[in-house]
């Protein structure tokens, strides 16, 4: 079965690009461009990686984060934060609400995509 | 026509004495007037005069007021338990801000007021006050407010207040994206151009201000050992006011360590850099009891 990631972020066109990396990585795309959609779909879909921007319209991505952490069926789902803020209290904070990785845009998508295997398999083989 | 009154122009800490007597030691506080709008920009430790100046101006009239709060660093917040008018309970007061990392807009300033910190707790003040996390652009009857994310290490807005037609940019507190992603920037083989268009959307959203509000915290040069931690170097800002076409920008945020005599410097560099940079942008000093009226 393929594996399903769930891209959230307001910017439009980095999205479109993150979505062409994952899906031609061989994965099952979702996305949104919000946090309060990017929590209604992760609920739907429930997929395997979340990847959030952090300043998002309605919910920022340390509130989903917070949300998805607070949630039991995301136990087993990666969260990765992605921004262009480069602040280590906002690295902190994410590893602190529960993110697997923080990674600052712009990014290289195979280091992004090996980064988000490492941290699916993580949380899939967790306890 | 918009009135805009400057009570607090320091940024980091209040920094009252002598060397700061002009520009004025108190924390960034400004008040904007257009039609019957009290709108007040950061509640730092200026607040508080402008708190009193309120209540002789209307000692008895109910007031609505508007403070918008960039971000909730103690030099934009600490002035509000000082403002008296929050404290009458015929006044209504709506403050609006971004969240924190991990705690509502509601749940810092209620801590800013534990008694562990001050002797009044926020549930004391008027009953009539109404805290909004920013989450969209807002309209106050014929006026609107749009807000802006900035780099800075704390979710921090900039505001734009406009009639229609006067708009006036309240944007404090920012690093270019040139200057925290310059590693990315310099690997070629990735999107070398992106902290550029970060920076562009930035510049958009000054874009054609009669009134910026910007910060002034470092010099070039200063901001060489500075950089990462949130502001912006004088250069960029007036680059970016040049290139946005701001018609007017009052430097402010003053650093703490920076007197009297070198805000004058700074003031005269920003001049000078308009000029390199064939721009028209009036710069100005913004000091405790400057008053700019925007037509």
């Amino acid at each position: 079965m393929k594996p399903r990631v769930l891209i959230v972020d307001d910017e439009e066109f980095l999205r479109k690009m993150i979505v062409m990396g994952f899906e031609r990585d061989g994965f099952t795309v979702f996305q949104a461009d919000n946090g309060e959609d990017g929590v209604k779909i992760a609920r739907q879909e429930l997929p395997e990686l979340i990847l959030l921007d952090l300043v998002m319209p309605r919910l920022l991505g340390f509130e989903v984060c917070q949300i998805l952490r607070n949630d039991e069926q995301f136990s087993k789902t990666a969260v990765i934060i992605m921004s262009a803020k480069s602040y280590k209290p906002d690295m902190d904070k994410a590893a602190e609400l529960g993110a697997d990785a923080y990674v600052v845009k712009p990014f290289e998508m195979a280091e992004m995509l090996k980064t988000a295997r490492e941290h699916m398999d993580k949380r899939q083989n967790s306890k | 026509m918009m009135k805009v009154r400057f009570w607090g122009t320091r940024g980091s800490i209040a920094t009252p004495g002598p060397s700061t007597m002009r520009y004025g030691g108190n924390t960034s506080c400004v008040e904007l007037r257009t039609g019957n709008h009290i709108i007040i920009l950061d509640a730092g430790t200026g607040m508080r005069e402008l708190g009193n100046s309120l209540l002789k101006e209307f000692p008895s009239q109910p007031l609505t007021i508007h403070v918008f709060i960039s971000h909730t660093h103690w030099d934009h917040i600490q002035g509000f338990p000082f403002f008296l008018p929050a404290y009458q309970p015929q006044n209504t007061i709506h403050l609006y801000g971004p969240p924190g990392r991990d705690k509502s807009l509601d749940k810092i300033l209620t801590i800013q007021m534990d008694s562990d910190y001050f002797p009044v707790e926020l549930g004391a003040m008027s009953p009539n006050i109404h805290i909004h996390e920013m989450r969209e652009d807002i309209t106050i009857d014929d006026l609107t407010v749009r807000h802006f994310y900035l780099n800075h290490p704390a979710l921090c807005l900039a505001y734009r207040v406009s009639d229609g037609r006067t708009n006036v940019v309240y944007a404090t507190d920012n690093e270019p994206y040139q200057g925290t992603l310059f590693r990315q920037a310099q690997n070629p083989s990735t999107a070398s151009d992106f902290p550029t268009y970060l920076d562009e959307k930035f510049i958009e959203f000054l874009s054609q201000a009669d009134l910026l509000i910007g910060e002034a915290q470092y010099t070039t040069e200063e901001y060489k050992e500075k950089r990462g931690w949130g502001h912006s170097p004088l250069e960029s800002v007036v680059r970016f006011a040049v290139q946005a076409n701001v018609k007017k920008f009052a430097l402010f945020h003053h650093d703490p360590v920076h007197d009297d005599d070198f805000v004058d410097g700074m003031v005269q560099e920003a001049k000078q850099l308009t000029g390199l940079y064939n721009g028209t942008t009036e710069c100005v000093g913004a000091r405790e009891g400057l008053e700019i009226v925007v037509p």
